[in-house]
């Protein structure tokens, strides 16, 4: 039951998205075959494209549930049907021509045919994160454009903005703005890697912090339409905006320790990306308050519960392990590793949650069916799955980059011993990865159920739960202090690899212990706050 | 001394933000319920941050005063490293290995690598073994291999603050072939050549190349190469006397190759030292470049320690009043 006609336009996308999750899981799954069976598919698949598809279908998928996310909740948030729906199809149009032109590209890498015109690959770019050619990103920003004249067109005038609407939109224009320079092609290493960092970075800085801050302030608002709320939005809004926005520009400079660029950074960016936890910390905080607040019954659950995983997986995954690996001396040994590993996939999936959490709270209104008993209960263990799922396998990963330091950097083994011993972790990455298929199965199941079968609308009700120590958020803050200490403690174990023991008497047992102490702490942790939070709004026990 | 610097800032900031927030407890407390908080100190740093990056990009891309090699300027047999780079792009080695360690982790650094074998034949002869084969499934022309050479040369050199780690016995390696040969040949060459080619390589009586000059050797080593250049210094050519009476071939290519070391960005006839397992003495190599001074620092830690102040009140002063 969509309020206005022009939400609709949302649905192609969201079937969209949910495609290029299942590309972007398949490549995966043919990215880790490779350190299983490393010649099954040499020649015809190579790692690089299965990576690239990896990224690539990871990042689409992302951009087609923000643009789905914003054509639902802008008729609701302006008032009014959107302008120029015409022009909302040629967007989407655009999208569908870029992904399916650039990932047809892409396979050209295995031969190194590409097209160069204007100083600038035209086809495809071998930077990760960046692999499509000018002509696809092009579009994209062609994409973009259209886009961006439909919101501000649609929506009231600016002076009429609430706080959380400007950091939505300030966020998302900084990060289209921001994927220029990435994309371009410049011959100096240290130049190319600079730029390709604010692209890439402020996608986190700007995309996570300040517009998902502002997304959710004003679903928030949405839901909740009372002025407390909204006083208490817009002040969240402005901390969040203001210490993201500061910590995150200088931040980046954890990018800059090795690529060429000056030593400054090691001191600049060190200090400040360590200071970057204090605004996600603080959303954490907030959340809770608000929650508090508010204190509403949610009617889409599934929605709910991956929005409560941005947060955790934003606190934990990026805040305490990208604090873990920020410092200086950590980043010395772990750069170029595994180990970035087990951040950059806890990182991602914090987008990821906040994209599904969106297609989540669209689908019914999209679909015109209500929230039913099966809708709830997959979404609900789709979650579990694709969270549980992710953590041990980014944690698997993390565990892997230990031995990885040490043979490689420290002994100076061959490569192939690294991959050797990298292997005997597969277990746990594929058990992890399987976890998260199957999530991803559930997921697009209620998502597809809704979108194309018919709904009888079967309620949910919620089982009876006591308030226990798991259905609520008692406890809450002194978990996440301990979180806290087991970022200090895998930042310890580190750090040890400068040690005597590891360098002069070769011995690892040091860093090895304590960095995996830290690592699995934050892992059970992060698991455990999921677990608390998620049920304690469900069903409703707010009090810490 | 980096971790002193770092922690001091940390704590130094930290203690200016608490005193900063006890002196404005009374502020705090008459403000309105409101007002939203510390407007001005907000707007004030993001455009500090904003400066800050303002300036210290052209500085971090090589525009001023650049600190690493220039792609344009590093060749290997006629090609030059951003050639290179276009070959790299179109075959897409980052997603296979890092460079400067970003991309993917499926095989090694290449800048590791090329650290690693540090002569070029010995770069080209890696790049010649493992193209086409089952772990690089893709061939690749003799022509793309001298370019990829050349931009792995240049990978080589980067100024990456010494990052990657690298072990003593691999330092050893790597600069085995330079130190020890570069300690040799300066050795050699001051004894034989310098009262002629000057202690600069700069020349020092007419008709004598300047071995300080890039171009030179390029075009030196394209026309006699290094054999011919092996055997002007045995056996002599018009002003310059034999040497074979106290000279080995392969002490004269030792001494050539310390020759050559001055047209060498940022070498000037001393072995590059590569790796090892920190990145302290980084602080201490780059001194010399203005925006990496002693001066500089200061700067840098002052801003730093200021802005580490203004976060951290930010911080405390939302948890008393949010
Ligand atoms: C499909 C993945 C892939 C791509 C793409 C790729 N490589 Fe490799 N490369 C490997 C693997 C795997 C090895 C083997 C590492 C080992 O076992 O030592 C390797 C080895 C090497 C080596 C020798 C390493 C050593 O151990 O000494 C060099 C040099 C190299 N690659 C350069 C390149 C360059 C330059 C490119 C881009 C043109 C490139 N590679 C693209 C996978 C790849
Ligand atoms: C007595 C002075 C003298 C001494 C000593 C001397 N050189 Fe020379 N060198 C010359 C002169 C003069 C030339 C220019 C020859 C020409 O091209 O006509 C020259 C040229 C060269 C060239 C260029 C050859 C070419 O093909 O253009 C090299 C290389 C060289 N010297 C290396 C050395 C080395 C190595 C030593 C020490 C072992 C050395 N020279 C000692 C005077 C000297």
């Amino acid at each position: 039951m969509p309020a206005y006609k022009t939400q609709k336009l949302a649905a192609p996308l969201v079937v969209v998205a949910v495609l290029l999750f299942f590309i972007q899981l398949i490549f995966g799954g043919i990215a880790a075959l490779y350190y299983i069976s490393p010649n099954a598919l040499s020649g015809i698949i190579n790692f690089n494209l299965a990576r690239a598809y990896h990224l690539n279908g990871l990042l689409f998928w992302l951009f087609s549930a923000t643009f789905a996310a914003v054509i639902y909740v802008l008729p609701v948030l302006s008032g009014r049907e959107i302008a120029y729906p015409g022009l909302v199809k040629a967007v989407i149009a655009l999208l569908l021509i870029t992904v399916i032109g650039g990932f047809l590209s892409l396979p050209l890498m295995q031969s190194g045919s590409n097209i160069w015109g204007f100083g600038q690959p035209l086809l495809y770019e071998g930077k990760e994160y960046v692999e499509l050619g000018r002509i696809w990103d092009i579009l994209v920003l062609l994409a973009f454009a259209l886009f961006s004249i439909v919101v501000l067109k649609t929506l009231p005038p600016m002076r009429e903005w609430p706080l959380a609407l400007w950091a939505l939109v300030f966020g998302a224009a900084i990060a289209f703005v921001l994927y220029v320079p990435g994309n371009i092609f410049f011959k100096h290493v240290p130049t190319s890697e600079y730029f390709r960092w604010w692209t890439v970075h402020y996608w986190v800085e700007g995309a996570l912090e300040v517009a998902y801050a502002g997304a959710f302030g004003l679903l928030l608002m949405v839901l909740i339409p009372r002025p407390e709320l909204k006083r208490v939005v817009d002040k969240y809004i402005f901390y969040d905006v203001v210490l993201a926005a500061t910590s995150g520009i200088l931040g980046q400079g954890h990018h800059y320790f090795w690529i060429g660029t000056p030593t400054f950074w090691i001191l600049v960016g060190g200090v400040f990306s360590a200071l970057e936890i204090l605004p996600l910390t603080l959303m954490a905080f907030e959340a809770l308050k608000i929650a508090k607040k508010a204190n509403i019954k949610f009617e889409n659950i599934p929605s709910m519960y991956f929005m409560v995983g941005i947060l955790l997986f934003g606190v934990v995954g990026v805040a305490l392990q990208g604090l873990v690996i920020t410092w200086p001396w950590t980043n010395w040994w772990e750069h170029g590793t595994w180990v970035t590993m087990l951040h950059a996939h806890e990182c991602m999936m914090a987008f990821a949650m906040g994209a599904i959490s969106l297609i989540y709270f669209a689908t019914p209104g999209l679909a015109d069916k209500p929230i039913d008993r099966t809708f709830t209960i997959w979404g609900k263990r789709a979650f579990t799955l694709i969270a549980t799922g992710q953590i041990i396998m980014a944690t698997s990963f993390g565990l892997a980059g230990l031995p990885q330091i040490f043979n490689f950097w420290v002994l100076g083994k061959p490569w192939s011993v690294v991959l050797d011993i990298r292997a005997k972790f597969m277990p746990g990455v594929l058990v992890g990865a399987s976890l998260v298929f199957v999530g991803f199965l559930y997921y697009a199941a209620s998502i597809l159920r809704h979108m194309f079968f018919p709904v009888r609308g079967e309620k949910y009700e919620p089982e009876k739960a006591p308030p226990t120590f798991m259905n609520t958020l008692r406890g809450m803050p002194i978990l996440i202090v301990l979180a806290l200490v087991f970022a200090m403690i895998g930042t310890a174990g580190l750090w040890s690899f400068f040690s005597d023991h590891v360098l002069v008497a070769k011995d690892p047992t040091i860093p090895y212990t304590v960095t995996s102490i830290g690592f699995i702490g934050l892992a059970v942790l992060l698991e455990l706050m999921l677990v608390k939070f998620t049920r304690a709004l469900e069903y409703g026990y707010y009090d810490l | 001394m980096y971790v002193r610097l770092f922690l001091s800032a940390m704590a130094i900031g930290f203690l200016i933000a608490i005193i900063a927030f006890v002196i404005t407890a009374r502020r705090r407390e008459e403000a309105s319920p409101e007002e939203v908080p510390y407007k001005k100190l907000g707007k004030a740093m993001i455009i500090a941050s904003i400066l800050f990056v303002a300036i210290a990009t052209p500085l971090s891309i090589d525009v001023v005063e650049p600190r690493n090699p220039l792609p344009d300027q590093v060749t290997y047999n006629g090609y030059t490293a951003a050639e290179g780079f276009k070959v790299a792009i179109d075959y897409n080695c980052m997603g296979c290995h890092t460079i400067v360690g970003n991309g993917a982790y499926y095989a090694p650094d290449l800048g590791y690598i090329a650290r690693r074998a540090w002569d070029p034949e010995a770069i080209r002869s890696l790049l010649r073994t493992f193209a086409g084969t089952k772990h690089m499934p893709f061939n690749l022309t003799d022509e793309e291999i001298d370019k990829l050479t050349a931009w792995m040369l240049y990978l080589r050199d980067l100024n990456t603050n010494r990052w990657p780690p690298m072990s003593p016995k691999e330092v050893v390696f790597a600069q085995q072939a330079q130190q020890g040969a570069l300690a040799e040949g300066k050795q050699l060459y001051e004894k034989y050549c310098a009262s002629c080619h000057g202690l600069d390589g700069s020349g020092a009586v007419p008709g004598t190349p300047n071995f300080r000059d890039k171009a030179w050797w390029e075009t030196a080593l394209s026309t006699t190469g290094w054999e011919g250049l092996v055997n002007v210094v045995l056996e002599g050519k018009n002003g310059m006397p034999p040497f074979k009476s106290v000279l080995s071939p392969e002490q004269a290519r030792t001494v050539l190759e310390y020759a050559k070391s001055f047209s060498e960005a940022g070498v000037k006839g001393e072995a590059k030292i590569v790796g090892g397992y920190s990145f302290e003495p980084s602080f201490e190599e780059n001194l010399d470049i203005w925006y990496e001074s002693k001066g500089a620092w200061v700067v840098y830690w002052l801003f730093t320690t200021l802005f580490a102040a203004a976060l951290l009140y930010a911080f405390f002063y939302w948890y008393a009043r949010g």
